[in-house]
């Protein structure tokens, strides 16, 4: 009697480690690995790939589409293109996935994977990855940047890859090259140097005529009405967070569940009670009450660019994907990479959509895409991508490309800032990934909400801070 | 041992639960909700919806609802309108995203902007409701649109219809209409027609880029399908901010529809929006290849728009544009500019009768009226913060004569229809110009 209840025990406890694969031990890549033999035998096999860009990078990706399906014949690539924001994308994948209707692959940010794991509706890529025929050799997985390719892989701790980065952009310095170059002033590099600079520009434009200089507008008037501001910063989210980083300071962290897995539903706040974060948000407050520096909406403006076009401002950090925004400026723009704290920690943000595959695919459908995946970020393809449309290579091996150093040389403004953010593939930069979950952009968004009360109205930061949490919730 | 044997059918038993209860989790297939299927599109959900937010007296700028007079339709999901005594402004609808019929032209995009042009062109009243933000981040205000086919029907939300008619998907945004727009959206995803999956049988799909000239696009437009790719060889005749006045490169012969034959130079403003920067990669007089699409007549007038690889400078061809030269005082309107439409051209004899300023999120823009000497009205037009630069009150002044060199473009408010639109303005550095601009130098001259 014992030994046949031993055995059923034996046996139940091993349908649960099969049927409950996952809950054990992390994540597992649950589809075969078909070979690419296999695949060229099928009949036709659709791929739907669902994205949300404009025109530019569709007609990239219907070039890279187009290519691949000349290589296999029998796929096609279907591009479905979303309306609306990558927000409400995420909202029609999630009902695309509740009504069984997912698409083969798509793009998105790891709080949008986050919520595709809730129901385990992305796979694993592990699985191709790994593949001897299919997969990355250790030198190309490598050839990935650190940092992009560590977004997708931050959901279980044995750093399983959920997707593969895809179009990048991050964040860089634009300032107006003209007065720079005209009063020999260096571009700061650190926000201490930042502060300093400052003093010297608001010392220079004092003794400044209106329209002395073409490149600088009606600065007096600007001054006098309070609409110059020497240095901005576009996006309250992203300072809130970089500074963190930059500070030393933590921001968030995941949750992990025993088995290993992160909990996608719940993540852990950090910044409320981080003294370096606190610390970070007093030095950005102290440049904003000295007048150097603030977010557009000091200015009642939505971007930088808006004040640093007509020479309301001398400075903004920006998007890298946003360079077309100055091209009204009065004056030269140059680019420079964005400010640091201190050599040791010289944290850049990284911005843009990651590649994922659904499970609900068939094990063909995923063999089609992940290969299509591979073709989107050969080391040639991501450099003519990020040469089409102002986003960066996500393939170290793509900077060295000789049309792409050749691109680097160019006059525009796109060759400019892409010239400038080269420097975060070395010099000592990271690209830092925070904590994904579903609800962690909530977290972004009131965190950026409080900084703005901290720099224009100038709010106590504890109590900023404490407020947001309450938000949150 | 009966007990030894409870203990075990225990385990078991909780074996079993936690089994379940632990695949169920991680395992289960998402429910596949209830969603009608149709084969054809109809406005079952717009036929239902009613307003009921009263919005008699009241105003949708500042009171959030209101009844509003229609300037214009400006695509599928966008229009101009004057709300009681203010400004004209632009509205863009909430909830939805038609595909764009400017710019950059998708498939659907003309057909979603007509059917928003036939609606609420031809509705006794529109009525629009805020909710939430009031503002995107181009300033232009978000609303829900109501419109009332005739004076005996109810308002219908035409976001609603729209995404019914399958001009639009539902952009799945939270609303108090959410559900209504939701269950509207999964329904008319069914029949795989429109948006949702069906072709746009007068949209060019075709990969292939056509190889030809702006003279022949100009004179053969009619041939070509909305979406074709065309691939034009082209001088730098002015910049304004990021878009362009181009001219083709060299002299061409094209046969035209009658079968008669003409030779020149075409010219058309390139719209580059907000692509990826191609500011300053060229300078006057450069010769380049481009990709791009053609809008005939739109909204903006007649453009080229969807550039795309743009090739490296042909220094064998390059060189100063051809810039042809009219006398203010031969003409009667702005309408006489017409023929010279993507042109840069030389115009002499104008006053300034008026200047008249605007501003757009911190950019300020001008419009330079001018009268020739029989009182004829023309427009100069400077755009982008170009105007800062150029400094405009420093160098036009009301009653002085000027002649100017600009791009001619299409603008429905301006005298005659057409203006002459001002490129980007010199650079100096405490007077010294920078040698980059010399061509722009005489844009605006005194005459003496």
């Amino acid at each position: 009697m014992k030994k046949v209840l031993a055995y059923v025990v034996l046996v139940l406890a091993m349908i649960g480690l099969v049927a409950c694969g996952d809950s054990n031990s992390g994540y597992t890549a649950d589809y075969e690995v078909l070979s690419i033999d296999e695949l060229r035998a099928a009949d036709q096999v659709e791929v739907t790939f669902k994205i949300q860009f404009g025109d530019i990078i569709q007609q990239e990706i219907n070039r890279m589409a187009e290519a691949f399906m000349e290589e296999y014949p029998n796929v096609k690539i279907t591009v479905n293109i979303m309306s609306g924001s990558y927000d409400d994308m995420k909202k029609q994948t999630i009902e695309d996935i509740n009504s069984g209707d997912a698409p083969t692959m798509t793009v998105g940010y790891a709080d949008h994977f986050a919520e595709y794991l809730i129901s385990n509706a992305i796979v694993p890529l592990d699985g191709f990855i790994n593949d001897p025929n299919v997969g990355y050799t250790s030198e190309e997985l490598e050839d990935f940047l650190p940092g992009f390719i560590a977004e997708g892989r931050q959901f279980d701790k044995k750093g399983s890859y959920f997707s593969i980065p895809f179009n990048k952009s991050t964040e860089a310095l634009y300032y107006n090259k003209d007065f720079f170059d005209e009063f020999n002033l260096k571009v700061p590099e650190t926000w201490d140097e930042l502060d300093s600079t400052c003093a010297q520009i608001m010392d220079i434009v004092k003794d400044i005529q209106d329209g002395q200089y073409s490149w600088l507008g009606d600065i007096q008037n600007n001054i006098e009405i309070g609409e110059f501001v020497p240095m901005l910063y576009d996006s309250n989210g992203n300072l809130f967070t970089t500074s963190i980083h930059q500070w030393g300071g933590e921001y968030t962290s995941s949750i992990y569940k025993s088995n290993g897995v992160v909990d996608v539903q719940k993540g852990q706040l950090k910044f409320n009670t981080d003294k370096n974060a606190k610390q970070a948000m007093t030095d950005l407050q102290n440049l904003a009450n000295k007048g150097y520096f603030n977010l557009p909406d000091s200015l009642e403006l939505n971007y930088g660019s808006y004040a640093l076009n007509p020479g309301k401002a001398l400075m903004n950090i920006g998007s890298t994907g946003g360079s077309s925004y100055y091209s009204s400026a009065i004056c030269e723009i140059g680019v420079a990479p964005t400010l640091y704290k201190s050599a040791d920690k010289k944290y850049v943000l990284q911005q843009g959509t990651n590649l994922c595959i659904f499970s609900q695919a068939s094990d063909l459908e995923k063999l089609a895409a992940w290969l299509f995946i591979k073709e989107l970020v050969t080391p040639e393809n991501t450099a003519k991508f990020a040469m089409a449309t102002g986003y960066m290579p996500v393939r170290q091996s793509a900077y060295d490309l000789p049309e792409y150093t050749e691109f680097l040389q160019g006059r525009s403004l796109a060759a400019k800032v892409l010239r400038a953010t080269s420097a975060y593939t070395s010099n000592g930069w990271n690209y830092f990934v925070d904590a994904a979950w579903a609800g962690s952009a909530t977290v972004r968004t009131e965190c950026g909400t409080a900084l703005s009360s901290i720099l224009i109205d100038g709010a106590d930061i504890q109590k900023a801070i404490d407020d947001a949490v309450g938000r949150i919730g | 041992m009966r007990s030894f044997k409870k203990i075990f059918l225990l385990i078991i038993v909780f074996l079993f639960a936690f089994v379940l209860i632990g695949c169920d989790k991680e395992k289960d297939n998402p429910k596949k909700d209830d969603v009608e299927e149709i084969t054809e599109l109809d406005t079952k959900y717009t036929d239902q919806l009613k307003l009921e937010t009263s919005f008699t007296g009241k105003d949708f700028i500042k009171d959030g609802i209101g009844e509003i007079k229609l300037v214009r339709v400006i695509d599928g999901d966008t229009i101009t309108i004057r709300s009681g005594a203010s400004e004209t402004v632009n509205i863009r609808f909430l909830g939805i995203d038609t595909p764009e019929s400017t710019g950059n032209i998708q498939p659907w995009g003309k057909a979603a902007s007509a059917f928003a042009k036939e609606k609420l062109g031809n509705a006794v009243s529109i009525v629009l409701e805020a909710e939430g933000e009031r503002n995107d981040t181009t300033g232009r205000y978000l609303a829900w649109v109501w419109y009332k086919p005739s004076a005996d029907a109810d308002y219908r939300l035409f976001n609603l219809e729209e995404i019914e008619m399958a001009y639009t998907q539902y952009t799945f945004s939270s609303s108090k209409y959410e559900d209504t727009l939701k269950k509207a959206h999964n329904r008319t995803k069914t029949s795989k027609l429109g948006v949702f999956g069906q072709k746009d049988p007068n949209y060019n799909y075709s990969k292939e880029v056509v190889v030809t000239t702006l003279l022949n696009l100009q004179y053969n437009h009619d041939k070509f399908q909305t979406g074709t790719k065309f691939s034009v060889t082209v001088r730098l005749a002015r910049t304004v901010g990021n878009n362009m006045f181009l001219e083709d490169a060299e002299e061409v012969t094209i046969e035209q529809a009658n079968g008669e034959y003409i030779t020149g130079k075409g010219g058309f403003y390139a719209f580059s929006g907000y692509a990826v920067a191609y500011y300053r990669e060229y300078l006057i007089g450069d010769v380049f290849t481009v990709t791009c699409q053609l809008e005939w007549e739109g909204q903006y007038g007649t453009q080229l728009t969807g550039l795309a690889s743009p090739s490296r400078v042909d220094s064998t061809l390059s060189g100063e544009p051809e810039i042809p030269t009219l006398d203010a005082n031969d003409l009667e309107s702005g309408a006489d500019l017409k023929p010279y439409l993507g042109h840069v051209i030389h115009l002499t004899n104008l006053t300034c009768d008026s200047i008249r300023e605007s501003e757009n999120n911190g950019t300020k823009y001008y419009t330079v009226t001018c009268v020739n000497n029989s009182g004829k009205k023309f427009d100069v037009y400077f755009s982008n913060s170009i105007i800062t630069r150029w400094r405009v009150q420093d160098i036009i002044e009301v009653g002085k004569t000027y002649e100017v060199i600009g791009g001619v473009a299409f603008y429905e408010y301006a005298n005659g229809q057409y203006q002459i639109s001002m490129g980007d303005a010199p650079r100096y550095n405490n007077g010294v110009l920078n040698e980059d601009d010399l061509p722009r130098v005489n844009d605006v001259k005194e005459m003496i």
